[in-house]
């Protein structure tokens, strides 16, 4: 399998003069041993943009997911299917019963029959004993032919019950087969798209460099440089190409991650100025209702109650005749109704203000919070670049580790 | 970690035991650092050729930076050969799981 791929591989890379070391064919077992065992730590160590996108795939989980569902459902409907499968067993050994003994009776009628028409008695009697023994055994096949008909359609009806039955479950499995069998198309596809996006992009490349072709006359030149570098050193440096592109990547999805996290709590930020601007409103407006509400109590609202008890003396000090009651009556009312308003418009000022108190405390409450997101985004964001740094280093650190593993094997076998 | 895993090439029909796994995955990653080397040697002149040539007991670090210094496309360039390599196991799925 690996050599079938091994096939394809060289194919292509037929494509491209090769660029390998004369010295380099014959490799000496020492420096074979260290590349392979450069080449398991680097499988086991190395981070790769494709294994983070193979990770992301989870086509094998999905599978045995909907595996899994489709098992327990089919778990479910077993109990029912054995019930179905009982009575059809049940419907199928009665309806083969049935047409035995309504064969068995056909067969004795037949026999009842020859043996009359061989006795020795005479053709009208015998004539009128068969008709006798006729119509009796007619009655007799429509009594077993009715008891057969009853187990035919009981057979047929738990036949059709239990085949639809099984064919759901069936198909459950099958469901499950065919979902993987798409997921996996569609991803050959995904990757062959790319492959030819990929590869038209090199032939773009390509046609670009032969079009500066003449102002390039040094690439015979290049690769004999190149073709002079031990094929390790090679591997190394198409290695170490791939690691800086991952990351470079690294470090844009680690930026991008700060990024958005600063952006995140720039928006906080604002978010909270609004708030506090907000905040800072509703308590005034609070303090002004308040105030309101304070002068109606200690300023207004008195001296309308002490107009009215002095209106009340002057009404009652009158006489009962005196037409002035009328008028000190609706001075009354007027004051009635003032001191009402009055009352009305300090309950109103004191829900306007208990209003905008709970407004601001529902603001603060919110203020905490996004304090609290600001300095969870702020280290968010640190940690992302502290992390991709440190993974950076350790990335680094592995590979120096490796590469002096590998150089003292170089240097220990080009010493013997 | 290898770049190829099994749950990927299991998701591709490709079914392998672990000694054909462990080839081939060696063998992609050995490849991929080939074709890119190649790749990257059409980019070059001379002069950098020669550089690249001398700096063979450089520090991964330094060689790093050198090659995103000088040469031009670098990202592009290992992004398509891991793409046309992906592809080719792609295309030979069938082949190489059965």
């Amino acid at each position: 399998m690996a050599e079938q791929y091994q096939e394809t591989a060289d194919r292509s890379q037929d494509d491209e003069p090769a660029l390998v070391h004369p010295q380099d064919q014959e490799t000496a077992p020492g420096l074979q041993e260290a590349q392979d065992r450069l080449q398991d730590v680097e499988l086991l160590g190395n981070s790769y943009k494709v294994r983070q996108m193979v990770g992301n795939l989870g086509n094998k989980r999905t599978r045995t997911w909907e595996s899994i569902a489709a098992k327990t459902k089919n778990g479910f409907d077993l109990p029912g299917k054995k019930v179905l499968e009982f009575r059809h067993s049940r419907a199928e050994r009665k309806h083969d019963e049935a047409k035995e003994a309504h064969q068995s009776l056909i067969d004795e009628h037949e026999g009842a029959k020859r043996d009359l028409m061989e006795s020795d008695m005479s053709d009208r009697l015998k004539q009128r004993r068969l008709n006798r023994l006729e119509k009796k055994q007619q009655k007799q096949v429509k009594k077993s032919q009715a008891y057969l008909s009853k187990w035919e359609n009981k057979r047929s009806i738990h036949k059709t019950r239990l085949e639809k039955h099984t064919a759901t479950m069936q198909a459950r499995r099958e469901s499950v087969s065919n979902h993987y069998e798409q997921r996996r198309a569609e991803m050959t596809k995904k990757l062959l798209e790319r492959k030819v996006m990929a590869e038209g992009r090199k032939t773009l490349r390509a046609q670009l460099r032969a079009e500066g072709a003449s102002s390039r006359p040094w690439n015979n030149e290049v690769r004999s440089i190149v073709g002079e570098i031990p094929d390790h050193q090679r591997k190394r440096v198409g290695e170490i190409a791939i690691r800086a592109q991952l990351s470079n990547d690294a470090s844009l999805r680690a930026r991008f991650s700060a990024e958005s996290a600063l952006r995140s709590a720039e928006q906080a930020k604002i978010s909270l100025e609004k708030n506090m601007a907000d905040a800072m409103m509703h308590g005034s407006q609070a303090a002004a209702a308040d105030k309101v509400a304070r002068d109606i109590e200690q300023h207004a609202l008195p001296s309308a109650q002490d107009r009215l008890v002095s209106l009340q003396k002057q009404y009652d000090s009158l006489d009962e005749n005196d037409p002035s009651r009328i008028i000190v009556m609706a001075d009354i009312r007027n004051a009635e109704a003032e001191i009402h308003d009055l009352t009305r418009k300090t309950h109103l000022e004191r829900t306007k203000a208990e209003n905008h108190r709970k407004q601001n405390l529902e603001l603060l409450g919110q203020e905490h919070g996004l304090l609290h997101e600001i300095v969870s985004r702020q280290v968010q964001a640190e940690q992302q670049t502290a992390a991709h740094n440190q993974h950076r280093g350790q990335s680094d650190q592995l590979s120096a580790q490796q590469r002096e593993e590998v150089q003292h094997v170089l240097n220990s076998d080009e010493r013997k | 970690m290898p770049m190829l895993t099994k749950e990927f090439l299991k998701s591709l029909g490709i079914n392998l035991v672990d000694e054909d796994y462990i080839h081939l995955s060696e063998h992609f990653e050995s490849t991929l650092h080939d074709r890119v080397i190649n790749e990257i040697v059409l980019e070059l002149s001379p002069a950098q050729a020669h550089e690249l040539a001398a700096m063979q007991q450089a520090p991964d670090s330094e060689l790093q930076r050198w090659l995103q210094q000088n040469v031009s496309g670098l990202a592009d360039i290992v992004s398509d050969e891991v793409d046309i390599l992906l592809g080719e196991i792609a295309e030979g799925s069938q082949a190489i799981g059965s």
